[in-house]
């Protein structure tokens, strides 16, 4: 005779019926998978780096005005939002460039609707293009000569990265994971900043140009999001410092 | 087994690996979500639509190295046989957390602009020649459109329009998304961070998946080696008492077949070893009401001649059984499906 088990479990799934040795070891899976992946969350949450401080307040509608400029990028020169002479950069709530709309005004007074977006001492206004946003200015507005400085050059290690995401539409806003996303706005009008970090840790914020100062878009979109070097002129313009490179020396690191 | 298909068919057993696995993933959602936002540091934002990406996008993966690893668990231990029975439900809930974590990276990082949001998604970075930048989100893409064809394709209506060998072959497109999706995490997320927890849990859980699968084929094959028929074509394959009652002895023959021979209420039948209904191995299972039943999903067969007993109609090769001498003998030339064989008689005495 064939030796049959004392108890030969068999488990067929319709019959719904475990035997009391398959529970015990279902439960016993079950708890230890709970708990592994109650841990596995824990530890997967704890250990992400910094999200950074940036903030969209799009529950308050600003009018502010200032003088357009557009050179490279669209920037309000405007003493409204804190009392002194600031460059406000002027983004498109959406994925969008704003230069088109604002041609017209460059150099001019004019009265801006938006959301502020800021980072640190770094501010931008969204404005609200699904309404009307924009039109000559209703007060008198302080329109004192660019201030440009030639500060030196400059070899940095860094980002390249949109400016919106990065101080505060998208947090975070930068990092492998955010490169396609930087990269699309950049390709749709969003403006390029050069996010610097020597070795501390120590950040250093430029608006990112070409050698004469000239807008960059697709010749930089490759290098989007990842860490980089480039050397180049620093310049400063108001309160903005423009790092002005020729994008063929930009390289990965 | 049906050919009158319904959704699912509950029962008590679904319900519950059901719920615990909802109650793992959203344990592990909450987990991510509620730490992430706990640990921040002062004056931090943080974007929660990026929170539940990352989320759902690390509960998706997780869930998958779960599901990869039933199978050859059950292999190793008949104890894990339990979860191999609803692990379809797992895989279309995967799939369902893929697509979430997917829906809101394309509309958040995607949307927003003028462009097509799928367009964008591919025109926005086209660095394939590069390990820094590297579009890991088409790779994301291409695991999500296998495992769509899986839970899509996932129910038995499909295997049996397909059939078994079809439907297991695309199937095993599984190993493929998995592929996809670890270099996804590797060239995605796990680039961005800088903790050394992400490539080692990504690697480590790669490690028990595929330590897994080699440790389950390696201790499988040490006991699956071919057995070599007599002169006379036939293949001994021992005493009748070295097979359990109601149980089977598998068998791989020359040409790589492997036949499942069951004793039962004193007689000796054998038929193909591979179950019409997911390949399952049949010599694992077990004889329930007079019939053969799949130790995978409970599917059944008379052991006279290999047919689904009425009112099903899934058929397996049978193969022609003597004992002689006291031995039992099989030969290795498969009848085609469902031909019925005359059982051989176990005579007792002989064999005290």
């Amino acid at each position: 005779m064939s030796k049959t088990p004392k108890k030969d479990e068999f488990f067929v799934g319709y019959n719904a019926k475990l035997s009391s040795a398959d529970r015990r070891a279902m439960i016993l899976t079950a708890g230890i998978g709970l708990v592994g992946v109650a841990l596995g969350g824990a530890k997967a949450a704890v250990h992400q780096q910094g999200w950074g401080s940036g903030d969209w307040d799009m529950g308050e509608v600003r009018d502010i005005e200032g003088i357009v400029e557009q050179t490279p990028y669209p920037v309000l020169r405007t003493a409204a939002l804190d009392g002194q002479m600031r460059s406000v950069s002027l983004v498109c709530s959406s994925k969008c460039g704003a230069s088109a709309i604002l041609a017209p005004y460059e150099g001019k007074p004019v009265w801006v609707r938006g959301t502020v977006i800021s980072r640190g001492r770094h501010r931008l206004l969204a404005v609200v293009d699904n309404q009307d946003w924009l039109g000559d200015a209703k007060n008198a507005v302080a329109a004192p000569p660019v201030e440009e400085e030639y500060l030196g050059l400059a070899a940095l290690n860094g980002e390249i990265l949109d400016a919106k995401c990065w101080a505060g539409a998208m947090r975070p806003g930068s990092g492998k994971t955010h490169k396609a996303c930087a990269s699309l706005c950049i390709r749709m009008g969003g403006t390029p900043w050069f996010v610097a970090k020597d070795k501390a840790g120590k950040r250093a914020i430029f608006v990112l140009t070409g050698p004469e100062g000239e807008p960059l878009r697709e010749e930089v979109l490759a290098m989007v999001g990842e860490p980089v070097r480039a050397s180049g002129k620093l310049m400063r313009r108001d309160d903005l410092v423009q790092f002005r490179v020729d994008p063929a020396v930009i390289q990965a690191v | 087994m049906s050919h009158q298909f319904t959704p699912v068919q509950w029962n008590g057993f679904k319900w519950r690996y059901d719920a615990i696995v909802l109650f793992g993933t959203i344990l592990f959602v909450a987990v991510f979500v509620g730490l992430t936002m706990a640990s921040r540091q002062p004056g931090e934002s943080l974007a929660p639509v990026q929170i539940l990406i990352r989320a759902f996008g690390a509960a998706a993966f997780l869930l998958l190295n779960i599901i990869l690893s039933i199978g050859p668990l059950a292999r190793i231990s008949a104890r894990f046989k339990p979860l191999l029975y609803n692990r379809r439900h797992m895989g279309v809930w995967c799939f369902s957390l893929a697509l979430t974590h997917a829906g809101l990276t394309l509309m958040w990082y995607q949307g927003f602009s003028a462009l097509n949001p799928v367009v964008a998604l591919f025109a926005s970075n086209v660095q394939y020649t590069s390990i820094a930048g590297f579009p890991f989100e088409s790779l994301g893409v291409a695991a999500l459109i296998l495992l769509a064809m899986l839970a899509v394709s996932s129910h038995d209506y499909w295997q049996a329009a397909l059939g078994a060998s079809v439907w297991k072959r695309i199937h095993m497109g599984v190993y493929v998304a998995y592929g996809l999706l670890v270099m996804h995490v590797m060239l995605g997320i796990v680039q961005e961070e800088k903790a050394e927890f992400y490539p080692a849990s990504v690697i480590g859980l790669f490690c028990i998946v595929a330590g897994l699968h080699i440790f389950s084929a390696f201790t499988g094959r040490v006991t699956d080696r071919r057995v070599k028929a007599s002169l006379d074509g036939w293949i001994n394959i021992g005493p009748p008492d070295k097979i359990a009652e109601n149980r089977a002895k598998i068998v791989r023959t020359e040409s790589d077949a492997r036949i499942a021979v069951f004793r039962y209420d004193g007689k000796i039948s054998a038929v193909s070893n591979v179950c019409a209904h997911q390949n399952g191995p049949l010599g694992e299972g077990r004889i329930v009401d007079g019939c053969i039943t799949c130790p995978w999903h409970g599917w059944q067969y008379r052991p006279e001649d290999g047919r689904s007993p009425a009112p099903f109609e899934e058929k397996i090769s049978t193969y022609r059984v003597q004992i002689d001498g006291g031995m039992v003998y099989v030969h290795p030339d498969p009848l085609p499906p469902g031909t019925p064989t005359k059982p051989a008689v176990i005579d007792e005495a002989a064999n005290v």
